[in-house]
């Protein structure tokens, strides 16, 4: 089996925004909306005593979606690796998984009718490369690889990361990716 | 989350669509109020029409609603079909009143359609329970629908029972509901408020002082409470214990067709705003909407 | 508007609607361009229609390499290329770069202008017509006027070839004078390393590998080429510890082991803090700084300079110097010609006053000794605004960590009068601390020992109006007597400025802009756009009509930087192995329209002036800088980049000089602790603290009405300079100015996260968009700097220049600091929340910004 999985190691990461210009430009997006956002945690604690770090949020493909079971078209799916997806010619535009959504990473494509979001690059890890946000990243802050194989990078760092391992808020759709950060508190 | 009009519409309507449908059965299984099941039948059927309308105007492709069955998990395909079934009922008792059905008849179809007025609102509202959004995550909120759903039929029933005619005796058991109907209403948005109040992963997007004083105070208390809940509350506390309509005196014009009207619109408009206000409290988990 | 923008803005606006309708619904209508061979083994290969050149990105000192992704001749998109220094990444403006070669904002034709000055109307003219609009003046100026009336600007280092063609181009004219951004940037501070070094190091040297501390003092971490940041946490992971000087938290104070977050413009208190610490402790590196740096030589209290033979005797020799060598009890010399002591076991008295001739002669070392013993713990914290454990923290930490510690700074340090100092005293605490020329230090010429240094070293020789002029400067310059350490052509833009709008020393009249926007990137932008209007003549070479080509009488389009050729070097401000490489840049497509690589116009310029380039043309240039590596400029095309090892110890093995003689490349061959030029030039031979001209302490009555520190210009990631405006994409992640402002300050000015502000000093107010944040000193408040709105058009304040430009706020007279010229980009300043929201006619939705992105056929005027 294989699992797709995206970590990002926020200890490594500056919040410097490319990968969120990496895919506008590889994902066509219009502008003003986002697949990958990036959000300054802080600078929390008060001048000079404070700390800080950089969040970038996207879907976190999630293990059971909430997006994916009140999808009334089925438009939203999972794949056998992980990837959720949404697939354009169901899609009804309801948003009703932007609002089951708990982490906002949904947007809708007005032009389209449809709602998007990441895809973790599924047209580019079907031929085997690496999502687009992955190698551009000037931190190499994003891990990307299959968690079943106990030889990748991620699985690996999934493996070792304890205590530096974290979630976003889980409400009952286990959220699939992880965050990395060991040095500072985490807030989010 | 902004306010999604389209769906807020929808469920205003359903609800007054499934609180007509609701009385016309109970008229029929205790024998009642003969005069209003049609014209109350007909608003219930011009109410459901009208708000699934409405609802199209959300989708962004309303030409594939058909694969909305694609996945009975969701709410909004329990919705679509408890619509539909709703629907089909509505337009069943209709044919079964123009066409006097045997009274064995109009009590199955009386009895499943009081089944859909209880669900259809429950469905609707149930939609929006969900862990994403802690002001929602609460079955206070499907019971307030229903409460709604009761009140705007209650309601409705009781300015038809002051245009067509209707028995002294079933006129007064109809204000009194209403006013029972107002009552339940009323708790059902003190419950859900108080859910909201309560509710986990507090935020001050979703914190109870936005509707108690702050940004949303005028929307809560305004139309919210004082027009949605106390102008219904008094004006059908006059219809349960007033003197009967027919009497003169000062309060009787309360009891005017077109002044019970009036307070139906207002509840109508504290139903709106009350689900507006859910909509604007109804931010995500994680503060991190675009 | 011109009439060429306007009519492909136009267009633009139709294009983005034809997107709309020609989109398909389902998966395909979303599925983008499938990604492209990662493999780019040969220079530009073919796959079907598409090609994947590799090349190199220049949006700012970096230069990643980047692919070019073209289609159908088309740049489409960008990618980082694997395999070098930048390990294929790129940051958010690299994906600018398809928007601005295609934009449709771009100047692809010369253009000759119709109307007033900064009315925006344009006419197209051929080549031949522009030369023989342009020759003529030129010839006509220099005849009149003379050479050094004609002012050329070139910007920050965007590309070091242009740099170089143009001051050789316009030095041989008789030009001196410009908005040299040197004035403003650290090139002010690496002529003042020159002279106490021998060369720039304290922005590029650093090698965080094997390194115990690394020191980013005013140096954000992504204001230069982001994979540094891969290095750092390299060294990190290690162990290595990482200080962060700067007043605001930053992503680097964010990532760092400790973060000072020292007053803005007081960072000399703490370098002499330190500098005390060490001397007084004497926990500094003796031996270094007695055989390599001038720490014994004696000074000379009636001259104020060095104690010379022949302030000693008649007949004695200029050239040597005196120190007191403790082995013979005696004065004795070290020659700056042989670079040789006078005795052969030489034991110079590093601290200390000596008799000699019956006169007390203090050690050089000792007079820094005196100066900075004021520094204590305590006084610099109260100068500083630190605690007193903040300053003993850093000091200790710095001490600790030396030998062994690198150090990289940036260039706010420079916006001060006393920015030739500031340079001063960081190569001395650097040099006091041993940490030179050592693994883990700072490398003193990084990457130019043998190959890498081909650009910066490919020099052409002075001819004899330069050398006239060089003879003659304050008879040429705009600022007679001022700024003579700052050694290229005079560009202290504040000079340039007032010559302009009062016509002394003399009244400028020719101006050539290029890869510069003085209107924008200058103090007092007002005063720079009169002056530019005042100008006879004036041509601008840009690839947008920006606030100051709308100013120009001749616009000639320049190719875009991913158009051109070029051997690139990642130097400025980076550390090993970027510094130590050059890369390939060459073009993704051919020049749209009928732009030109700058460095072809700047030939055809001279050519037509007569002027000797000494190199034919640009390859002609290249295959020189690259003889060092036995490469032609066709084989290091196919080779793509070279990477030069890195030498310790080069100052031992003579290979800092010229001479090859071991020491360094200063006059007196030595790091001067004490500097002759600076004490003449300068404020004085060892660097002094002065509180800058506005500040709370300076100016409480300026700060009774302007309560806060404003800084400008804090690098962001979006934006470089003036740059990307343009870029839908850039303004799509970060839209509007952002001020940051303490959230205590904020509610004391009734200002909320995202409204509008008002950020007023004494010249005027601008707008920008608040945001709180705890990471900044509630003192002190931040603005983004070089804001204009091409949307805007030019009538409309030069494309609202002046919005929301701090520029447009800043006084250009307050700071000077006489050894370089360096000019203010800061100021006090009062906040309010803006009555009227945004300046009008900005973007503010990004539907709008759809407007910026091209349809595909720019091409077609
Ligand atoms: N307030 C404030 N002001 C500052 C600073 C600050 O921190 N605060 N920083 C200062 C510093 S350090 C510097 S170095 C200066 C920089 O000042 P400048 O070097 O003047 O920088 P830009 O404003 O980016 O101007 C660049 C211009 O060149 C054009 N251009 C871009 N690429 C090319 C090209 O390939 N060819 C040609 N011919 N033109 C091109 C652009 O369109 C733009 O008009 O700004 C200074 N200004
Ligand atoms: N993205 C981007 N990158 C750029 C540029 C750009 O415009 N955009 N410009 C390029 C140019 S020309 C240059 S010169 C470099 C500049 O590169 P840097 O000098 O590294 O960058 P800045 O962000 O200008 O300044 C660094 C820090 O100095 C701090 N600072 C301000 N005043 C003081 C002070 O008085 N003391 C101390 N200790 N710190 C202070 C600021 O808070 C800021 O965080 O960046 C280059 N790279
Ligand atoms: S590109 Fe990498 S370092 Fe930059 S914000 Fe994204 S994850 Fe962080
Ligand atoms: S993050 Fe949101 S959109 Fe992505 S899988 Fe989870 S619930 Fe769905
Ligand atoms: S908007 Fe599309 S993907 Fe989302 S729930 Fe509705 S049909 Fe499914
Ligand atoms: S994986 Fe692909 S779609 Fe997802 S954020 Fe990265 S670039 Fe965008
Ligand atoms: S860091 Fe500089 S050189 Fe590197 S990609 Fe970004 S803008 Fe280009
Ligand atoms: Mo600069």
């Amino acid at each position: 089996m294989t699992t797709h999985r995206m970590i990002v190691d926020l200890d490594r990461c500056i919040g410097c925004h490319s990968c969120t210009a990496a895919c506008i430009q590889e994902n066509e997006i219009d502008l003003g909306r986002f697949y990958t956002k990036v959000i300054n945690v802080g600078p929390t604690g008060t001048y000079p005593n404070v700390e800080e770090y950089y969040l970038p949020v996207k879907c976190q493909h999630c293990e059971t979606p909430t997006c994916v079971k009140v999808c009334p078209t089925g438009a939203s799916y999972r794949r056998e690796d992980g990837i959720v997806l949404v697939d354009h010619n169901k899609c009804i535009g309801c948003e009703y998984c932007i609002m089951a959504c708990p982490y906002g990473v949904r947007s809708r494509n007005d032009r389209l009718g449809v709602i998007e979001k990441c895809t973790l690059c599924a047209h580019l890890v079907d031929d085997g490369k690496n999502p687009a946000c992955v190698d551009i990243c000037p931190g190499h802050a994003r891990i990307f690889g299959d968690a079943d194989d106990p030889a990748s990078e991620v699985a690996q760092k999934l493996a070792s990361a304890g205590d530096s391992l974290h979630r976003l808020a889980d409400v009952g759709n286990t959220p699939g990716e992880a965050f990395l950060l060991a040095n500072q508190t985490w807030r989010s | 989350m902004d306010i999604q009009w389209p769906l807020l519409v929808f469920g205003v309507l359903a609800g007054l669509s499934m609180g007509c449908l609701g009385f016309v059965c109970a008229f029929i299984l205790a024998g009642k109020a003969e005069s209003l099941r049609m014209p109350g039948v007909v608003i219930a059927l011009a109410a459901i029409a009208a708000g699934g309308l409405a609802s199209a105007f959300h989708l962004g492709n309303p030409d594939r609603i058909l694969y909305i069955l694609g996945n009975l998990q969701s709410g909004i395909t329990q919705e679509l079909l408890a619509t539909a079934v709703a629907g089909v009922l509505i337009v069943a008792l209709c044919i079964a009143l123009v066409k006097k059905a045997s009274p064995a008849v109009l009590k199955t179809l009386a009895v499943l359609g009081l089944i859909a007025a209880i669900a259809l609102p429950f469905i609707t509202g149930e939609a929006y329970v969900q862990g994403a959004r802690p002001a929602w995550n609460t079955l206070f909120l499907p019971i307030m629908y229903v409460g709604a759903a009761f009140a705007m039929g209650a309601l409705t029933m009781t300015v038809l029972s002051r245009i067509k005619h209707v028995d002294d005796a079933d006129r007064t058991l109809i204000g009194r509901a209403s006013f029972v109907a107002a009552i339940i209403c009323t708790v059902t948005v003190v419950l859900y408020v108080s859910a909201v109040a309560l509710a986990p992963y507090p935020d001050p997007s979703r914190s109870i002082d936005r509707l108690l004083s702050g940004d949303l105070a005028l929307l809560f208390w305004g139309a919210a409470v004082a027009l949605g809940l106390i102008v219904p509350l008094a004006l059908t506390a006059m219809q349960a214990f007033g003197k009967q309509p027919q009497a003169k005196g000062g309060t009787a014009v309360l009891s005017r067709p077109s002044v019970l009207f009036v307070g139906l619109v207002c509840l109508v408009a504290g139903s709106v705003a009350i689900r507006s206000i859910m909509y604007l409290l109804g931010s995500s988990v994680q503060s991190f909407i675009y | 508007m011109n009439a060429v923008s306007r009519r492909s803005f136009v267009k633009a606006m139709a294009a983005s609607g034809a997107l709309a309708t020609a989109a398909a619904l389902g998966y395909e209508a979303w599925k983008p361009f499938t990604a492209l061979a990662a493999d780019d083994a040969g220079s530009a290969q073919t796959e079907g229609e598409t090609q994947v050149i590799r090349s190199a990105c220049r949006n700012c000192y970096g230069r990643c390499t980047i692919n070019g992704i073209v289609k159908n001749g088309r740049l489409v998109r960008v990618e980082g290329r694997p395999g070098t220094y930048s390990e294929g990444t790129i940051c958010s403006r690299a994906f600018a770069i398809p928007q601005l070669v295609n934009s449709p904002l771009r100047v692809r034709y010369p253009m000759k202008r119709v109307g007033e000055r900064g009315e925006g109307k344009w006419e197209r003219i051929t080549w031949d017509e522009a030369w023989d609009i342009i020759i003529p003046k030129f010839k006509e100026v220099i005849e009149q006027y003379g050479g050094h009336t004609i002012l050329a600007n070139n910007g920050t280092g965007r590309d070091q070839l242009n740099i170089s063609v143009l001051q050789k181009c316009f030095y041989d004219m008789g030009s001196v004078g410009g908005f040299g951004v040197g004035s403003i940037c650290k090139i002010a501070g690496d002529f003042v390393q020159k002279t106490t070094i021998g060369n720039p190091c304290q922005f590029t040297g650093w090698n965080p590998e094997d390194t115990n501390l690394i020191v980013m003092w005013a140096r954000g971490m992504f204001s230069w080429g982001y994979y540094d940041w891969i290095y750092i946490k390299k060294a990190l992971d290690r162990g290595a510890k990482l200080m962060v000087v700067d007043p605001r938290h930053t992503a680097a104070a964010a990532k760092s082991t400790m973060w000072v977050p020292i007053r803005p413009g007081s960072d000399m208190a703490l370098i002499l803090a330190i500098i005390n610490e060490m001397i007084s402790s004497g926990r500094f590196d003796k031996d270094f700084a007695t055989k390599w740096t001038n720490s014994s030589f004696l000074l000379n209290d009636q001259t104020g300079l060095l104690l010379r033979e022949s302030d000693l005797a008649d007949g004695g020799s200029k050239d040597k110097i005196a120190y007191w060598d403790e082995g013979t009890g005696s004065v004795q010399f070290w020659d700056t010609v042989d670079l040789a002591w006078s005795v052969d076991d030489p034991k110079p008295a590093l601290l200390g006053s000596y008799d000699v001739e019956g006169i007390e002669r203090r050690t050089s070392l000792q007079k820094l000794a005196d100066a900075a013993a004021e520094w204590t713990v305590e006084k610099t914290a109260e100068t500083t605004w630190l605690t007193t454990d903040q300053v003993k923290d850093a000091i200790e930490l710095y001490i600790e960590s030396s030998p062994g510690t690198c150090f990289t700074r940036g260039q706010k340090t420079d916006f001060s009068d006393n920015s030739s100092s500031v340079s001063h005293a960081f190569t001395i605490m650097m040099a006091l601390a041993g940490n030179y020329e050592i693994p883990g230090g700072n490398s003193v010429k990084p990457g130019t020992s043998t190959k890498g240094s081909a650009l910066f070293d490919a020099v052409p020789p002075k001819s004899a109006v330069r050398q006239e002029i060089e003879a003659n400067i304050d008879d040429y310059s705009m600022c007679p007597g001022k700024a003579q350490i700052y050694g290229i052509r005079d560009g202290v833009y504040s000079a340039a400025t007032h010559a302009l709008t009062t016509g002394k020393p003399f009244q400028p009249r020719i101006y050539w802009g290029m890869n510069c926007e003085p209107i924008i990137s200058c103090a007092d932008s007002l005063e720079v756009a009169e002056g530019l209007k005042n100008i006879d003549f004036s041509v601008n070479v840009n690839l947008l009509m920006s606030p100051s080509a709308e100013l120009a009488d001749i616009v000639l389009p320049a190719a875009h930087q991913n158009e051109i050729d070029r051997i690139e070097y990642p130097q400025s401000g980076h550390c090993w192995p970027a510094n130590h490489t050059a890369t390939i840049r060459q073009p993704f497509t051919e020049p749209q329209g009928e732009c030109r690589d700058e460095v072809d116009i700047l030939f055809d310029l001279a050519s037509r002036l007569d002027i000797d380039m000494t190199w034919k043309d640009k390859y002609d240039w290249f295959n020189f800088a690259l003889k060092a590596t036995g490469m032609t400029f066709e084989e290091f095309r196919e080779a793509g980049e070279f990477v030069d090892e890195i030498t310790y110890g080069k100052h031992e093995k003579g290979l800092l000089r010229k001479d090859m003689k071991p020491g360094f490349e200063t006059k007196t061959g030595k790091v001067n602790i004490f500097s002759e030029e600076l004490q003449r030039f300068g404020w004085g031979g060892i660097p002094g603290y002065r509180e800058q001209p506005q500040s709370p302490f300076s100016d409480p009555d300026l700060a009774q009405e302007y309560p806060y520190v404003m800084l400008t210009g804090g690098r962001n990631h979006q934006y470089f300079h003036s740059e990307y405006r343009e870029s839908a994409y850039m303004r799509s992640i970060r839209p509007f100015p952002v001020v940051e402002i303490n959230p205590e300050t904020a509610h004391e000015n009734g200002v909320e996260e995202g409204d509008w502000v008002c950020i007023e000093t004494t010249m005027g107010s601008i707008k920008q968009v608040a945001h709180l944040t705890e990471g900044i000193d509630a003192r002190v408040v931040h603005c983004d700097h070089d804001w204009w709105f091409p949307e805007k058009g030019a009538q409309d304040g030069l494309h609202g220049a002046f919005d929301s430009n701090p520029n447009a706020i800043i006084d250009n007279d307050k700071v000077f600091d006489p050894a370089v010229g360096t000019d203010n980009f800061s100021s006090m300043c009062r906040i309010y929340k803006s009555p009227d929201g945004p300046p009008e006619g900005i973007f503010t939705t990004p539907e709008e910004l759809s407007a910026f992105l091209s349809n595909g056929q720019e091409d077609q005027q």
